[in-house]
């Protein structure tokens, strides 16, 4: 390979100082954060920030030598800033290791819920026709196995996938099969509303060691509104079953994630002391998808998304007073963020990383054999759009499945540090991109970073718990219990 | 009508700043322009040593002087994050480069060689 680069010696200064690469964001009165590549971040003067461009900084002053250890400038008396910054750049960008970890298994579109945001389900009788057949789920794992990664987790999901519970179990089998003969581990995830969970179920979970996620969207009268069934006793069955799967997989073995309908915000206190009341360590404050059945009932379930941060800045707030009187409990999107604004080490959220997760970090086997790149791909074409289909489990190798031009085009369109205005932006080290987002709500896969729904709720976010964490000192002490390794994820 | 000391409001009521090319490259103007698009309809173009920006409100209550006070502001962040970009545009990119790849990228010719060689041709470049 031709060299291109001159040694890092090249670039040391022999007086004065050099700067290394960072953005600044504006936070009001005449105070600017800064942001280097590798997500270290120093508030200063807005004053002492053009004398740091202008290279007049007093290297004896306090804000020098803070510069100079959160790696905003280096001088000849630097240790090793290039070694140390290459190092937390690989390690913030270690997601990307080892290709697709996570393989999402789409087992029945059919479900006995009518869920007001489902964008997929079908309540149909027709099990040919809607759910993954045995060859199906063979070919997948065909795929799945063909991965070079070093740790696969195979995530089921529906419709309702315990109507399909048969194949569940074959996968699984068949999966640690050929997991063993290739020395990889391999976790298991079924997301259900637990409403059909049985005791054979739970015993086949306990002995494969099968973690379960389920939907709670709040207490009684927000859930069952949500989330119709017959009988209209989803919150019921979800309290009755959370325990007996707890007894029998063990109480951390259960997640549950909520989705905020227009009528949860207006409970935003009632939804977390439901997760408290349950038993839960976390909620997860999710709005809604914006695609399939989402947007069709977007006149009843819609609302903007500042609409939902008011309602987000409400629950935190009541989260942190939680914590404060002494109870741990996390809100889960937060604790990423604070993650990747306080810590050195990489998330694996495919939703919220440079380039994007879709195809490279999460692909979706359909029930009818299909590969998408997302959940979110997939439901695009449950409403006819299969833009990002990677091909099919029957028809395509794993070489022009995932090395296709649709996972080479989402990768490219999603690398933040090159898309207009994320290059310019501080939060880039603590932000990601969603180029499927983008498609379904601005009709672009690069989307038009001012207006984006995404840019503002995650500019909004890491500011929102930057302000929190440098003003409230109960807020930075919990925070920092959300993110030290004790706390749970 | 002047309603900042740089800034004409227009008749149609869209407001004209002319900038100095000299001071602000097309490219942070452009930048400026694209980060305002949310607030405002943004024109740029181009004569001789001045580029002329003209922003029209997208909403009639709009208020055009604090937009167009904010885009002069933004101007002025914009090019400062030009000249940092500029100064340390090398160092990232081997930051990046390094990161990414086992392989040893770095050029040692200027570090492991000497006048005689005088491999970037820094004797002859005068």
């Amino acid at each position: 390979m031709t060299s291109t680069f001159s040694p890092p010696e090249t670039y040391r200064p022999s007086g004065g100082y050099r700067l290394l690469p960072f953005r600044f964001a504006d936070l009001g009165s005449e105070r600017r954060l800064l942001v280097n590549e590798v997500g270290e971040h120093l508030r200063i003067r807005a004053d002492d920030l053009e004398s740091l461009v202008a290279h007049t900084l007093d290297a004896h002053s306090d804000v020098y030598l803070d510069l100079k250890a959160r790696h905003f400038l280096f001088d000849s008396d630097s240790l090793a800033p290039f070694e140390l910054l290459t190092a937390k750049y690989r390690t913030k960008k270690s997601f990307l290791d080892g290709f697709t970890q996570l393989h999402i298994f789409v087992i029945s579109l059919r479900c006995e819920h009518s869920c007001i945001y489902c964008q997929v389900s079908r309540v149909s009788p027709d099990r040919q026709r809607y759910d993954m057949s045995a060859e199906t789920a063979s070919r997948s794992l065909d795929l799945v196995f063909r991965s070079p990664a070093q740790q696969l987790k195979i995530e089921f999901q529906g419709g309702e996938p315990l109507l399909n519970f048969p194949r569940i179990r074959e996968i699984i089998e068949e999966a640690e099969r050929r997991a063993a003969a290739t020395a990889r581990p391999v976790e298991f995830v079924v997301t259900t509303n637990l409403a059909l969970i049985t005791d054979e179920m739970l015993s086949f979970f306990r002995d494969h060691d099968v973690f379960l996620s389920t939907s709670l969207d709040g207490p009684p009268f927000i859930h069952d509104a949500n989330r119709p069934r017959p009988g209209n006793d989803s919150h019921a069955r979800v309290v009755e079953n959370l325990e007996r799967s707890r007894s029998a997989l063990g109480h951390d073995r259960i997640a549950a994630l909520m989705t905020t309908t227009s009528l949860s915000l207006q409970h935003p206190e009632a939804i977390v002391d439901e997760y408290l009341r349950l038993g839960f360590s976390a909620i997860f404050l999710r709005p809604i998808s914006p695609y399939g059945f989402a947007v069709r009932t977007a006149r009843t379930t819609g609302y903007s998304m500042s609409e939902f941060l008011a309602f987000y800045v409400q629950a935190l707030a009541h989260i942190l007073e939680i914590n404060r009187r002494g109870t741990f409990f996390a809100e889960a999107y937060a604790q990423l963020l604070l993650r990747r604004i306080f810590t050195p080490f990489a998330t694996a959220y495919v939703d919220l990383q440079s380039p994007a997760g879709a195809g490279i970090g999460v692909a979706v086997y359909n029930y009818d054999g299909n590969v998408y790149a997302s959940d979110e791909s997939r439901m695009l074409a449950e409403m006819n759009d299969h833009r990002f289909r990677l091909g099919n489990v029957h028809r395509d190798a794993y070489e022009d499945i995932f090395g296709g031009p649709i996972v080479r085009t989402l990768a490219a369109s999603s690398v933040i540090e090159s898309l207009p205005g994320c290059a310019d932006c501080a939060f880039q080290p603590f932000c990601g991109s969603d180029p499927i987002f983008h498609y379904a709500t601005q009709g672009d896969v690069v989307g038009h970073q001012p207006t984006s729904e995404f840019h503002e709720k995650n500019e909004f976010l890491i500011k929102h718990l930057l302000e929190l964490e440098e003003s409230d000192a109960h807020a930075r002490r919990i925070f920092w219990s959300w993110i030290t390794p004790e706390s749970s994820s | 009508m002047t309603i900042l000391p740089w800034c004409e409001l227009q008749p149609d009521g869209s407001v004209v700043i002319d900038i100095d090319a000299a001071l602000y490259s097309a490219d942070v103007i452009m930048r400026t322009c694209y980060a305002f698009t949310d607030r405002s309809y943004v024109f740029a173009s181009q004569d001789d040593s001045r580029i002329r920006v003209t922003i029209a409100a997208r909403d009639p209550s709009d208020d055009l002087r604090k937009i167009a006070g904010d885009f002069s502001n933004a101007l002025i962040d914009f090019r400062l994050r030009a000249t940092i970009a500029g100064e340390t545009h090398a160092i990232r990119e081997l930051i990046v480069a390094q990161a990414f790849c086992e392989a040893d990228l770095l050029d040692r010719r200027d570090s492991e060689s000497d006048y005689h060689t005088d491999p970037r041709g820094i004797a002859t470049s005068r």
